[in-house]
This record gives structure tokens, C-alpha cells and sequence, in this order.
């Protein structure tokens, strides 16, 4: 599974924000690869870094960014080298983003149709009426009642389910070969963001194509994603199967991480007391020497202060960052 | 009575349409329920279930179109001016989802803090600061945080100055709107534990208020389920997850992953409808897998079904026997 069609790759990608206060390494030498057909879930809290992997790759990052060493290879093609024309051309097409809040990510102003039509006509050479039924298939295929009726209203007289559905089925409008998914599912409820996951899943089989999934959810990636990387401060700190990594997580941060989650008592013995990570994420300004975990690990020692661990494989398809293996 | 907090009939209807169509949506519609001294009650529910508003209604932060509340057997609904303030402030506080804009941008910590002890009580310059400074350290937080703006403050910081701040008037009563939504996972635990030192430490009674079962199903001893402004069961927190009984319950209970399970799990089609429009009879017939004609046209009473669990349900023997009808089933067993 690991060694199959690399789709996107993710090389030492360095990214630094530029702020007055100082520079900001958001991420420091990742390491990715996503196959053709595998949803990858990102994993991580704030900070981590995992947005700016996000729009590092579809080439959206702000002005006060700064790639400063690795590369991209989407297909063959580096997107770091490759001109804004030929991003463009990729963007949209090949690579699309569905972002977290479909009641920002849509505009107010203008009809759905006009919105879907547009994605299609910037990329296709056909008349308004074509791009209309694609438009329809399109809504159609994301499970959208009366597909007619919705192209004529406008943003706010769809409810939050209903336009991911939306941003849902303009990403994937152009069948494209990687849809790249920021929180998908944290602006919706729980039954609807239930309903969006089987979506997903089901359109994965129709259409075929790669997931970048970035979320904060631990629940919802080991419900839709292959494999997972956890992040922490700018840097991977474990890889490797979803449910692997869930059933048996192996560095310190992952398996803080998955006892801090509440889960509902299942007798009155139980404890309501959570295990908790001490202390909070550390300041990528000046991060701690060696691993950045190590301030916050209950079996950090001394070379954890002075040596950052690398990303290496300990057992087949399981990739953990820790000197503990 | 000797109940804490009593609930009793309460509505909530927010005017809304035209001149010529007016028309009401009713937020809260007919809730009962009672609280316990010392106890976490939790109000879950999609947008739009109306636990917001209820949240606010029951500290009458918004004033309810009918029902009574009491508090230590007191009717809390009928009082009116200085007693209603002093009442309230002395029982009554409230904690917001979102720290960063419930906490005023150009105020310090200080001044946040010091602001409900100016108001509601006469303490010398000096008296209040001390009292202040150990406000913080019972939320974990350092001295020189008290200098700092919000927008100097990470979100987890920023709710402990909420919860200080919510503290400040010894109150007994908190209600806790989302406290951790806004926040990251290991961010929550060390929150979520926090509330329970506080908990302990004063004796405080909560409302926690969230759509997260996961958390309420934690921090909570008795929970009630929200859907288009009516409670739909009400129950012990590890009763209500293990021995779901109402079918919405049920489909909530389904999204979490971890929990075993003695009911049939399905998935909810469609979205809540409308709550300007909502249906006639049980408001939650049209996405019901159980609907029968009755559900349609009569709205389903409270049963209690074990003591202290309470479900609105016509069809309790057919979920209990888990027997879908037959048309749904096989959309839903897929």
C-alpha cells in the first residue's frame, strides 16, 4: 500500500511566516507522500502546521510566507518551480480545496449556478447550457434534492449541510485527481457531519480520486482516511495506517492525545477526571532544543533535549518520530 | 419542593415574519426538568434546538414568554427589580463559547476581573485586588497574566479568565454554553478538568450546554436531548448513552464511535426542518425511522420509562423491539 502510485509528494517542505516578532518555522522538514485513490488525514491542534501544509500545496499561503527549503511534486510536475499560469491550470482542475466554513468559502452575492458554472467554464471550453448539466450531475451526485430548484437560490437560503454539499460538489466538479479538505466537517452537527463523511466515502469509489484531510477530529479520520500523520509543531511525529495508529499509537504525543479525548462514562465509577498533556503547545518563534515535545513528555530524558528525532519506520507502513524506538 | 432548580412549563417564542404574517418560532416550547445542588445537568442538541436559548432563559438573560423557574423554592420568574438583580447576581453566572469575544479587547485581565466585584459589592482598591489575584491562581493562571489584553492570551487562557471572571460573585449556579468548543482537544481535557476542581472546590451546580456527546457524556450526571424546542428524553448521563430510547437520542448516541451498543444503530436522513414551520404532531416524525400515522398528528407526552429517565415517544415498544419500518429499513440498513 505504501509503495504504490506516489500522487503527491511531499519532500523536507520548510514553510516560515515573517512577523514582527520574529520568524515563525510552521513547518519544519515534512515528509509526505499520497497515493493515487488514498485519503491521508492530517491530524493536529492548532498551530501544528497543518493548515500551512494544506496551502502550501494547492500554492495559496500569504504573502508573509516563505517556502524555504524542500519540494512538491504533484504528478511528476515540482508546483514549487511550476509558473502561477501552469498552477492555475492545476488548481481547480486537478487539485481542488473544500475549506471549513461553506458559509465564508461561498460567495453571497451571486446564485449557486453562477458559482458552479464558473468553476467549470474557467477550466472548460463550453457553453453556458453544458456547464449547467454538469453543474446538475454534479449536485445530483453529492445527494442534493431538487438539483433545479438549488442552482437558482443563493447561499444563504441553503442551510450549513447543505452548502458544503455544495463546495463538495464544485470541488469535485472537474473530477480531479486530489481534493485537498480543511475541516470539512467542523462548521456542521453532528448527524450532518455524519452524513458528509458517508458522502465522501461514497464519491471516493465513483470518482476516484486522493484526499488530503486535515482535522482536529481523531473520530472522523479513523472513519474515512487509509492513513494518518500526526502533527506537532511544525513537524510529523508519527505516520502510518489509521487504525494502526489508533488502536496502537507509539509516540508519547499520539497516545496523550487519544487518552485527553473525553468519552462518555460508561458506569458511575468511572472517573470524570481527564488525562491531561501539561502545559501547552511550545512558541515556534524560539521552539525547545531537540524534540519540541519533549518539555510536555512524561518519558522525555536527556538526549530528547539535545537530538531532534527523525521520522523513521519501525515497523512495516509505521513511521514515528521518537527516540524512544 | 426541595429541588435546586425547578423548570416548569417554560417557552421561549421569538416573534418573527411580517406585519401581515405574523408568525412565531418557538425556541423553547413547553420544557420541564429539575436540577440538583451540585449537580452537572447537560443540554444537548443540534443548532437550533433552542438549549441556547433555554441556557438564557433560565438565568433570564432573556425573559421566557411563559413557565417558572424556581431557584431554593423561590419563584425566580415573578421577581422584579432590585431584589431580581441581587437575586440573580448572587446565584447566577455565565460562561461563552467563544473567550475572545466574550472578553472585552481593550480591558486587561485586571480589568475584567475587577469589573463584577465593582459592581456588585463595595471592596477597597486594595481587598479587590487580592481577591482577584487569587481568582487566577484558581483558574492556573500566573500573576502577570493580569496585565495582559485577550488578544495577548491563548483561547485556553482566555477561557480560564472567563471562568475566573464567571467566578467572581460566588455564584452557585454557572451556565456553561460550549465552554471548550472553541478550543483543541488536549486544550479541553486540561479545561474540563479545571471545571471539576471548581466544582468541587465551591460547590457549584452546572448547565453545561454542547452538541459534543462525547463531552457531556463525560462531565455530566444527568443529560437532557434537545430537538426543535422540546426535550425529547431526559436521563442519567451513563443511562441515556447505554439505553438510548428515543429515536433522535438514538441517532445521536450512533455518530459517537465508542460505545456499546443495545439499540439498532442508523444513520438520520435529511436535515431538522424549519423551527418557523416546525412539523405538526411529534416534531420529529419526518425523520423518524419508527413514524407511525399517530406521530403525525398528536404530539407524544413524557413517559418515564425507569425512574428518572423520561422519553417522548409514541412508539417506545417499537424501538424497544428495534423494528424499523419495513419501507425505511431498507434504506437505512445499507
Amino acid at each position: 500500500m505504501m509503495q504504490g502510485n506516489p500522487l503527491l509528494e511531499i519532500k523536507d517542505l520548510t514553510v516560515e511566516y515573517i512577523t514582527n516578532a520574529g520568524t515563525i518555522k510552521a513547518l519544519d522538514r515534512i515528509n509526505l507522500t499520497i497515493n493515487k485513490s488514498e485519503f491521508l488525514g492530517i491530524v493536529g491542534e492548532s498551530g501544528s502546521g497543518k493548515s500551512t501544509l494544506a496551502y502550501a500545496t494547492i500554492g495559496l499561503l500569504p504573502p508573509n510566507s516563505r517556502i524555504s527549503a524542500g519540494r512538491i511534486t504533484f504528478d511528476g510536475k515540482d508546483l514549487l518551480k511550476a509558473s502561477s499560469k501552469e498552477i492555475n491550470s492545476l488548481r481547480g482542475r486537478r487539485i481542488s480545496m473544500v475549506f471549513q466554513d461553506p458559509t465564508t468559502s461561498l460567495n453571497p452575492v451571486f446564485k449557486i449556478e453562477e458559482q458552479v458554472c464558473r468553476v467549470i467554464q474557467q477550466h472548460k471550453a463550453v457553453n453556458r447550457q453544458i456547464a449547467r448539466a454538469m453543474a446538475l450531475k454534479q449536485l445530483a451526485n453529492v445527494e442534493l434534492p431538487e438539483a433545479n430548484h438549488i442552482l437558482k437560490l443563493y447561499p444563504f437560503e441553503l442551510s450549513g449541510g447543505m452548502q458544503q454539499r455544495v463546495m463538495i460538489a464544485m470541488s469535485l466538479s472537474l473530477n480531479p485527481d486530489l481534493v485537498i479538505a480543511d475541516e470539512p466537517t467542523s462548521a456542521v452537527d453532528a448527524t450532518i457531519q455524519f452524513q458528509i463523511l458517508e458522502l465522501l466515502s461514497r464519491l471516493r469509489h465513483s470518482q476516484n480520486f486522493s484526499m488530503l484531510f486535515i482535522t482536529h477530529n481523531i473520530d472522523i479520520v479513523s472513519k474515512v482516511c487509509d492513513r494518518v500523520a500526526i502533527m506537532y509543531a511544525g513537524s510529523v511525529v508519527e505516520e502510518g495506517p489509521s487504525q494502526e495508529v489508533f488502536s496502537n499509537p507509539k509516540h508519547p504525543y499520539t497516545q496523550a492525545l487519544m487518552k485527553s479525548i473525553p468519552r462518555p462514562r460508561k458506569s458511575i465509577a468511572e472517573t470524570k477526571r481527564l488525562n491531561v498533556i501539561e502545559g501547552s503547545i511550545p512558541d515556534l518563534i524560539s521552539p525547545p532544543k531537540g524534540c519540541k515535545f519533549h518539555p510536555r513528555c512524561p518519558y522525555a530524558y536527556s538526549r530528547c533535549q539535545r537530538e531532534e528525532p527523525e521520522l523513521k519506520e519501525i515497523t512495516v507502513n509505521r513511521k514515528v518520530a521518537c527516540h524512544l524506538y | 419542593m426541595s429541588k435546586f432548580i425547578i423548570v416548569k412549563d417554560l417557552k421561549k417564542y421569538y416573534p418573527s415574519g411580517t406585519f401581515f404574517n405574523r408568525r412565531k418560532i418557538k425556541a423553547v416550547d413547553d420544557v420541564s426538568f429539575e436540577i440538583d445542588k451540585r449537580e452537572s445537568f447537560g443540554l444537548v442538541g443540534e443548532s437550533g434546538s433552542g438549549k441556547t436559548t433555554l441556557g438564557l432563559c433560565l438565568m433570564r438573560l432573556l425573559e421566557p414568554t411563559s413557565g417558572k423557574i424556581f431557584i431554593e423554592d423561590q419563584d425566580f420568574t415573578s421577581m422584579k427589580g432590585k431584589k431580581f438583580k441581587e437575586f440573580r447576581a448572587s446565584r447566577f453566572s455565565i460562561v461563552y463559547q467563544n473567550p475572545l469575544s466574550s472578553l472585552d479587547p481593550s480591558w486587561t485581565v485586571e480589568q475584567t476581573l475587577m469589573e463584577p466585584l465593582t459592581v456588585n459589592s463595595s471592596f477597597s482598591k486594595a481587598e479587590a485586588r487580592t481577591i482577584v489575584q487569587q481568582a487566577l491562581a484558581n483558574v492556573g493562571l500566573q500573576p502577570y497574566m493580569l496585565t495582559r489584553f485577550p488578544h495577548e492570551l491563548s483561547g485556553g487562557q482566555a477561557q480560564r479568565v472567563a471562568i475566573a471572571r464567571a467566578l467572581m460573585n460566588k455564584p452557585k449556579i454557572v451556565i456553561l454554553d460550549e465552554p471548550t468548543s472553541a478550543l483543541d482537544v488536549s486544550v479541553q481535557a486540561q479545561l474540563l478538568n479545571l471545571l471539576l476542581d471548581l466544582q468541587e472546590r465551591h460547590g457549584l451546580t452546572y448547565l453545561f450546554i454542547s452538541h459534543d456527546l462525547n463531552v457531556v457524556g463525560n462531565i455530566c450526571d444527568r443529560i437532557a436531548v434537545m430537538y426543535l424546542g422540546k426535550i425529547v428524553e431526559l436521563g442519567d448521563a451513563i443511562e441515556l448513552f447505554n439505553v438510548p430510547m428515543h429515536p433522535y437520542t438514538q441517532s445521536l448516541v450512533s455518530t459517537i464511535s465508542e460505545v456499546s451498543v443495545k439499540f439498532v444503530r442508523y444513520k438520520l436522513k435529511g436535515e431538522p426542518p424549519n423551527p418557523l414551520n416546525p412539523p405538526f404532531g411529534c416534531r420529529f416524525h419526518t425523520r423518524c425511522p419508527y413514524a407511525t400515522p399517530i406521530c403525525g398528528e398528536e404530539e407524544p407526552k413524557m413517559v418515564e420509562v425507569s425512574p428518572g429517565h423520561f422519553v417522548a415517544c409514541h412508539n417506545l415498544e417499537l424501538v424497544k423491539s428495534g423494528l424499523i419500518q419495513t419501507k425505511e429499513r431498507a434504506a437505512l440498513m445499507e
